[in-house]
């Protein structure tokens, strides 16, 4: 009993300290506040994945500019809901960031889907990882050689995606919105979109689809056929394959593209939690701009054909908001079917 | 007491398998197809099984009866073998302790919780000293703190 | 190719490389025998050293991590109960029983042994496949992961000993548990109660801690003593023993190698279905008056060994030929290599055969290297099980929920421990057996997603493709052996008597 009450005094008493010292937190600098502190940064996937690397390739950088010790803590979950829900929902002081895949979150939010207790366009954007331009494309001995031959098919075109919360599937799904296209057969169910494309190469399938960077190597290995860009400017390394707006489409349809091209653009994204002292934000959202215009990481992230993209944070919540007021409801409607 | 524990569990088991038959009944057209096929099966079973260990239960009722003399000599009493009333107890007692650790990680975490937990468990369940428990209480700490926040740097 | 054979082994051999490489091999085996703390964690965690080194240096130590932390892990399967990583789950099916009855040695010997013997074997197959890598993988699709899936399910059925009503309902329960969540078809949420947690479904390692590790550590305190009755004979509990046991098991180790590989070389399956194959394969060969398997039959732990080890030689085959990683840890290693600039594909087949084989000679070298060191220090960290169970058993339960909740960060995994921990307890009294609930938990999934994808794509005939029958017929073959065994048993025991 006595060993307890011990423990709980000091317990008390450190609590004590830690509350003095955080009152006068408004007045004070925003770099003497970070120096020394712990930061975590939030990864909602799984250690491993696309977006725990990158927050890892990151850290040592942010640490140099601020001067805090960065954590990385693996919250995955729901696809990501769980994770932005967890720095949705942290203590306001700046010591919580994230990244998100976009293009999970914001059809998510748009379409309601239960669980979601963030609201994109309150974080605190840090900044843009990257934009993902995403590709179609079909099995090196397909029939189809150009969009237009797919545009013109009268047979059913299969094509292969993972579950209906990915890019891929959205993807196909917004082709085939912004197109009228009704021979798309879209095969859902694979584990990722290395099945995806095993399944494609292997001639199973005809076609698939997703961001260009994850495309790119089994494109120039000559295993897919690019046909087409979901993004409104050419793609470096395939200049000669048509852009979305290449091709004729209505006005309900240039809709549908530009929001959803609107989302790719902000695909990868670093994001804070709301209500903190502007001078954090700006501090750290600086941090991140020095971090992913240092060319030392530019070149690193090129040679792993993820190329990092930065652009301010501002401009990114610019981007969010437009999905949500310019969403046509065709797409919204469709969006709500999948998440329901 | 066994006999009980198996008509017990096998109770358990057609809940759960009634639950997992029901709810899948309520799904769209394929996402129902492979969880109905496995349970209804499943659900199947496991009354058979149920009404196996009701039929064995009620044997060994009967069979008790008629060997009352015998099952009253006393058991040596050694700390591992305990009469089922005595070991029910401690399987409790066991149970009690694991979740209050896990109440204890999530209302302080595992820095604060395991070494409280070791603490009492060594103290009072193994009733060994203050001193050998707050020694492997202390050292077991020390050692997470020292693989996991220095070593790996991350956070518990 | 001779010729990159002997520059890849040079390459290795040189220093700095063989420097990385052992330290990757200490690094990885601790973080194996780590509970919860598996293959993907622990190369995400060294990732950030590897940025800064040349080619051969990055390879010689993410590899020579990665390959060993499977080795690593059996041990603490085997003396605790606690899956070091997932594929570890099925070693302690049978390792745990070992190790109580007091041949815990023995068991990491085996399992050691088996591991090292395995993963040469993986990379001997790697080695020699170079040639054909690609049309290799290409020829496994959805329908041949459904047949291989279902096999496994049909292990099963062997799985239950003698009360095989017990066995069929465990399998049914587990295939049922791993249902529960997101299906991957239209997005319905299944049994998952409005649980944000639950959708991504039950993990394999919350699970086999609670319903092994958890469930034990219980059994222990009440029954008292410690992990291992005291007094065995020392033959039995050298590790040299286990060693021994390998060679003379020789044909299971091959076929569960075989297994391992093919397993690992197909994308998809995911590494974890690996040691459940072999193990189930493994349970269908046991001859009378062996120990039955489940109590600590020595095979059941060579098995799983040798097919975790095999799998990543495996594993590399897609990562190299494709650049589509075999595995999680696959996943991250190709990343890397990406960084350090080796690029997977035929430049790397092509051009880049030396740096190919010097990936393979890590390989090679890591797994046994792990080994050796594991296999010095097993004798006297087999002592742990001798040690008094209330002092052993609420650090071990401490641990187990530490690794439980590595898994998700969140008090899910848990609460996933203690519930099956009192399910698998349950079990263990009431002779139910928890390997064919950890089956039908690992495969549930697979089968049902593969069914609907080949359907989908083949249509219903996806059956008659060639590899599909084979797997058909011996599916068949193996249900029916499993049937007429007791049968032929009964009849000889006739005779005999």
């Amino acid at each position: 009993m006595k060993r307890f009450s011990l423990v709980l005094v000091s317990i008390l008493i450190a609590g004590g300290i830690n509350l003095g010292s955080q009152t006068p937190a408004l007045s004070q600098d925003a770099a003497a506040f970070y120096k020394g502190k712990t930061v975590t940064f939030i990864v909602p996937y799984s250690a491993g994945g696309g977006y725990d690397f990158y927050a890892r390739f990151m850290a040592p950088h942010l640490e140099k500019h601020t001067g805090c010790t960065i954590v990385i803590k693996n919250k995955p979950g729901g696809g990501g809901v769980v994770g932005a829900n967890v720095v949705y929902r942290a203590k306001p002081d700046g010591r919580t960031i994230g990244i998100l895949n976009m293009t999970g979150a914001i059809p998510a939010q748009i379409a309601g889907a239960k669980g979601i207790d963030f609201d994109l366009t309150k974080f605190n954007w840090m900044a843009r990882l990257n934009d993902e331009p995403q590709v179609f494309v079909v099995g090196a001995k397909s029939k189809y050689n150009s969009w237009n031959d797919i545009l013109q098919s009268k047979e059913t075109i299969k094509l292969s995606s993972t579950g209906t919360v990915g890019s891929t599937y959205l993807d196909l799904l917004v082709l085939k919105l912004v197109f009228d296209i009704k021979t798309f057969d879209i095969i859902t169910g694979f584990s990722g979109t290395s099945d995806a494309d095993l399944s494609v190469i292997r001639g199973e399938l005809e076609g698939t689809a997703s961001s260009v960077s994850s495309k790119i190597k089994k494109i120039e290995e000559g295993d897919f056929k690019p046909l087409l860009i979901i993004a409104d400017e050419k793609v470096k390394g395939l200049e000669n394959v048509p852009l979305i707006y290449d091709f004729p489409m209505s006005a309900e349809g240039k809709k549908i593209a530009d929001t959803y091209i609107g989302m790719m653009a902000v695909a990868r994204a670093m994001m804070m939690t709301p209500g903190v002292p502007a001078d954090r934000v700006a501090f750290m959202r600086e941090a991140f701009k020095k971090t992913l215009t240092d060319a030392d990481l530019v070149q690193k992230a090129e040679k792993m054909d993820r190329p990092v993209a930065w652009m301010d944070g501002e401009k990114v919540l610019k981007f969010i908001e437009r999905s949500f007021t310019e969403a046509p409801p065709l797409f919204v409607n469709e969006l709500k079917q999948i998440m329901k | 007491m066994k006999k009980a524990e198996e008509v017990g569990f096998a109770t358990l088991l057609v809940i759960i398998f009634a639950m997992f038959v029901i709810l899948g009944w309520g799904y769209a057209k394929r996402p129902r197809i492979v969880p109905l096929t496995l349970s209804i099966p499943g659900l199947a079973l496991s009354v058979i099984h149920l009404a196996n260990s009701i039929v064995k239960f009620k044997r060994a009722g009967k069979k008790q009866q008629t060997n009352v003399p015998e099952a009253s000599a006393p058991k040596p009493l050694r700390h591992q073998k305990l009469s089922p009333p005595g070991e029910n107890r401690k399987i409790l007692e066991i149970w009690a302790w694991i979740i209050s650790l896990a109440l204890g990680i999530n209302f302080f975490g595992f820095m604060i919780a395991i070494p409280i937990f070791l603490l009492a468990f060594l103290r009072f369940f193994a009733k060994r000293s203050w001193k050998i428990s707050t020694l492997i209480a202390a050292s077991f700490i020390l050692a997470v703190y020292l693989v996991f926040y220095v070593g790996l740097r991350t956070t518990l | 190719m001779i010729e990159a054979l002997w520059d890849g082994l040079v390459l290795v051999f040189s220093w700095p490389a063989i420097g990385y490489m052992s330290i990757g091999v200490l690094f990885g085996l601790f973080m194996g025998f780590t509970p919860g703390i598996g293959g993907p964690v622990t190369l995400a965690l060294v990732l950030p050293f590897s940025f800064s080194l040349d080619e051969v240096s990055a390879v010689a130590f993410l590899l020579g991590t990665h390959s060993v932390v499977v080795t690593g892990g059996s041990v603490s399967a085997i003396l605790f109960g606690v899956p070091g990583a997932g594929p570890n789950a099925a070693t302690i099916i049978d390792g745990f029983p070992l190790a109580q009855r007091g041949e815990a040695g023995r068991a990491i010997g085996a399992a050691l042994t088996a591991s090292a013997l395995g993963g040469l074997f993986g990379t001997v197959v790697l080695a020699c496949i170079i040639p054909v890598l690609r049309p290799v993988v290409l020829v496994f699709g959805p329908p041949e992961f459904f047949m291989l899936a279902i096999l496994g399910v049909v292990f099963l059925a062997t799985l239950s000993g003698d009360e095989p009503l017990k066995g069929v309902i465990a399998g049914l329960l587990g295939l049922m548990i791993s249902l529960i969540g997101e299906e991957l078809i239209v997005g319905t949420k299944r049994y998952t109660f409005d649980l944000v947690y639950l959708w991504d479904g039950i993990k394999l390692v919350p699970a086999v801690i609670g319903l092994f590790a958890i469930a034990e550590m219980v059994d222990l305190l009440v029954k008292g003593g410690s992990i291992a009755k005291p007094e065995k004979q020392a033959a039995l509990s050298s590790p040299w023993t286990g060693m021994v046991d390998v060679f003379k098991h020789w044909g299971l180790f091959v076929r569960s190698c075989i297994l391992g590989v093919i397993i690992g070389i197909i994308p998809g399956l995911g590494g974890d279905v690996a040691c459940f194959l072999a193990y189930g394969q493994a349970a269908q060969t046991a001859k009378k008056g062996e120990v039955e398997y489940g109590k600590g039959n020595i095979g059941g732990v060579i098995a799983p060994e040798a097919a975790n080890n095999a799998k990543e030689g495996g594993a590399l085959v897609p990562t190299i030929a494709f650049g589509i990683p075999g595995s999680g840890s696959m996943a991250i290693l190709l990343g890397a290599l990406l960084i350090v600039g080796i690029t997977p594909g035929a430049a790397l087949l092509n051009e880049k055969l030396d740096i190919t084989f010097a990936m393979v000679w890590t390989l090679a070298i890591a797994n046994l290297g792990g080994a050796a060191i594991m296999m010095l220090m097993a004798k006297r960290l087999a002592k742990i099980t001798f040690l008094e169970g209330s002092v052993l058993a609420p650090i071990i339960i401490s641990v187990c929920f530490i690794g439980a909740y590595m898994t998700t960060n969140s008090m899910g995994d848990i609460i996933v421990a203690i519930v099956l921990g009192v399910i698998g307890y349950e079990m263990k009294r009431l002779n139910f057996s928890r390997a064919a609930l950890l089956l039908g938990l690992v495969l549930g999934r697979i089968v049902e997603q593969n069914l609907f994808l080949s359907i989908r794509i083949f249509g219903a005939d996806f059956i008659y493709r060639p590899i599909a029958m084979v797997l058909v017929v011996l599916s068949v073959l193996v249900m029916g052996w499993s049937f007429l065994k007791p049968v032929l048993q009964r009849r000889n025991e006739k005779h005999a008597g």
